[in-house]
């Protein structure tokens, strides 16, 4: 079920397996961006979401303060009753780095993991 | 020279995963591509993201060093009258003293090719009592000093009279002062040409060569691919060769920088200078000084990827065309060095290329520097 439409991100909900799906597309704005996270915080926390997938592989480059800002969200996210989260690896080279920034920003808990496709994603989130 | 191509999760070895990163090279590649005037918005996004990246360690691994002075150059085309500033680089940045003190005496290939070339020049001079000696560029004349210091072991020469081309005042100065500091056994005479070599006037140079006499041999030292266009090359060389010189030694970086097509200048500069910094890397100096050394280097990339076809002052080219441009001019090229070190060290081979007529200093793949002498061809 899709929850969240914007141009270039969108947030998809399945009920049964409690996975959330956020699916970004080419460059987004700052403020785009944003949008997007601070979406997909507030669903978090009003719904019982166990799992969230950030599908980049369509994803342009977002500026530094951005990735930051995406960044200092995870907590919350943890917070609210995630328990694992998986990127699928995006195809842009720059965004590729700047995501292991992000990576690097984020210090890698052992509950977030970097994926090329969403079965194999699924078949490590489930297990937590 | 690839830093942290892999990302690992370190608080969990038994489920450690990594994921490959592309190389540096391959996202500003993707950057470069987009020239001459593709930047957009979302273009310069890409750029932030990649100098975010690039500056993280920047002064732990050369090749984000390499890709940020890329970045920077790349900046100064997208906004030429208002750059951004590159705070993060300033402190990278050491004085001008100390820099020619690391490249003359630390960095490998200006050290030897300065003590090959004069070393040279000084077998040519041989038992000659007089040396006239023409110095295309000689700056404060650094290579000069040294070669007034090896002609003390020309012992029948009496004479030496130095005519040195160079086209800013200051470093003129500076060169005769250096030059006049010292005294040998032979007697040192100073002609000062505040002028660029294209712009001389050869007529007048021929009579002062003639006037002066003895041996009349010609250096250059990485002045010769500051002449702007390849007609003024050939006819700097033409006029060279009419004043018959005894030999010609040419010093050049061996790359095509002269190329227009702007994506393989970029490919050519990348691979030019990832190799020069996996040398300076390797020098037995502080990681103060390996960053000045980059930054020095980024002046020359910011000339060669920032600057537009008619501004640009760095344009190299390959040895040899270097050796093509003195063959149609008259010249031959001769393998015929004295005091070739038997190591220079770092991984650097020094060869003679028959087929190009050219001693090279050969780092992995790339050649990055090479020597010519050449001789009239009578």
């Amino acid at each position: 079920m899709k929850v969240f439409s914007s141009s270039t991100v969108s947030l998809e909900f399945d009920e049964i397996k409690k996975v959330l799906r956020q699916v970004w597309t080419g460059f987004s704005t700052s403020a785009q961006f944003r949008e997007g996270i601070d979406e997909t915080v507030k669903f978090v926390k009003a719904n019982d979401v166990k799992y969230l997938i950030s599908d980049t592989s369509g994803q342009k480059p977002v500026g530094p303060e951005d990735t930051k800002y995406a960044a200092s969200v995870m907590p919350s996210l943890f917070g609210s009753g995630i328990k694992a989260m998986a990127f699928i690896m995006p195809k842009n080279v720059i965004t590729k780095l700047a995501l292991s920034s992000f990576a690097k920003e984020q210090g890698l808990p052992a509950n977030v993991m970097y994926f090329d496709n969403i079965p194999e994603a699924e078949k490590w989130l489930f297990t937590f | 020279m690839s830093c942290n191509s892999y990302v690992i999760r370190p608080n969990d070895l038994t489920h450690m995963k990594s994921f490959p990163l592309p190389t540096v090279f391959e996202a500003l590649d993707l950057v470069m591509r987009n020239y001459p005037d593709n930047f957009s918005d979302e273009v310069r996004l890409e750029i932030e993201a990649l100098l975010d990246y690039c500056l993280e360690g920047l002064d732990e691994c050369s090749e984000r060093f390499l890709a940020t002075l890329f970045i920077k150059a790349i900046r100064k085309h997208i906004d030429p009258h208002n750059p951004p500033e590159h705070i993060y680089l300033k402190k990278f940045e050491v004085s001008q003293i100390e820099l020619f003190n690391l490249l003359v005496k630390q960095f490998p290939f200006v050290r030897y090719s300065h003590e090959i070339i004069n070393k040279s020049i000084v077998n040519t001079v041989g038992t000659n009592e007089k040396l006239t000696f023409l110095d295309v560029g000689i700056g404060q004349g650094v290579q000069t000093v040294a070669l007034l210091n090896e002609l003390s072991e020309c012992y029948t020469l009496k004479e030496v009279t130095i005519i040195g081309i160079e086209p800013f005042q200051e470093a003129l100065v500076a060169a005769e002062a250096n030059i006049l500091a010292q005294t040998y056994h032979f007697n040192v005479k100073f002609i000062p040409v505040l002028d660029f070599i294209e712009a001389c006037d050869f007529a007048a140079l021929s009579n002062v060569v003639k006037r002066e006499g003895g041996i009349f041999i010609v250096n250059e030292s990485l002045a010769l691919h500051h002449i702007q266009d390849l007609a003024n090359r050939h006819r700097v060389i033409s006029a060279i060769r009419a004043l018959n010189p005894a030999s010609f030694f040419l010093t050049e970086p061996n790359v095509d920088h002269f190329e227009p097509d702007f994506y393989r200048r970029f490919q050519n500069c990348y691979d030019h200078f990832y190799h020069i910094f996996q040398v300076v890397d390797l020098l037995p100096v502080t990681s103060k000084e390996k960053n000045g050394l980059k930054m020095f280097f980024g002046r020359e990339i910011e000339d060669i990827i920032g600057g537009n076809d008619i501004e640009r002052f760095e344009k190299h080219e390959p040895s040899f065309r270097w050796a093509e441009k003195l063959t149609v001019n008259g010249f031959k090229t001769i393998d015929n060095f004295t005091g070739l070190p038997l190591d220079v060290g770092y991984g650097i081979n020094l060869g003679f290329d028959k087929r190009n007529g050219c001693l090279g200093f050969k780092f992995k793949t790339e050649t990055v520097i090479s020597l010519i002498h050449a001789v009239c061809d009578n």
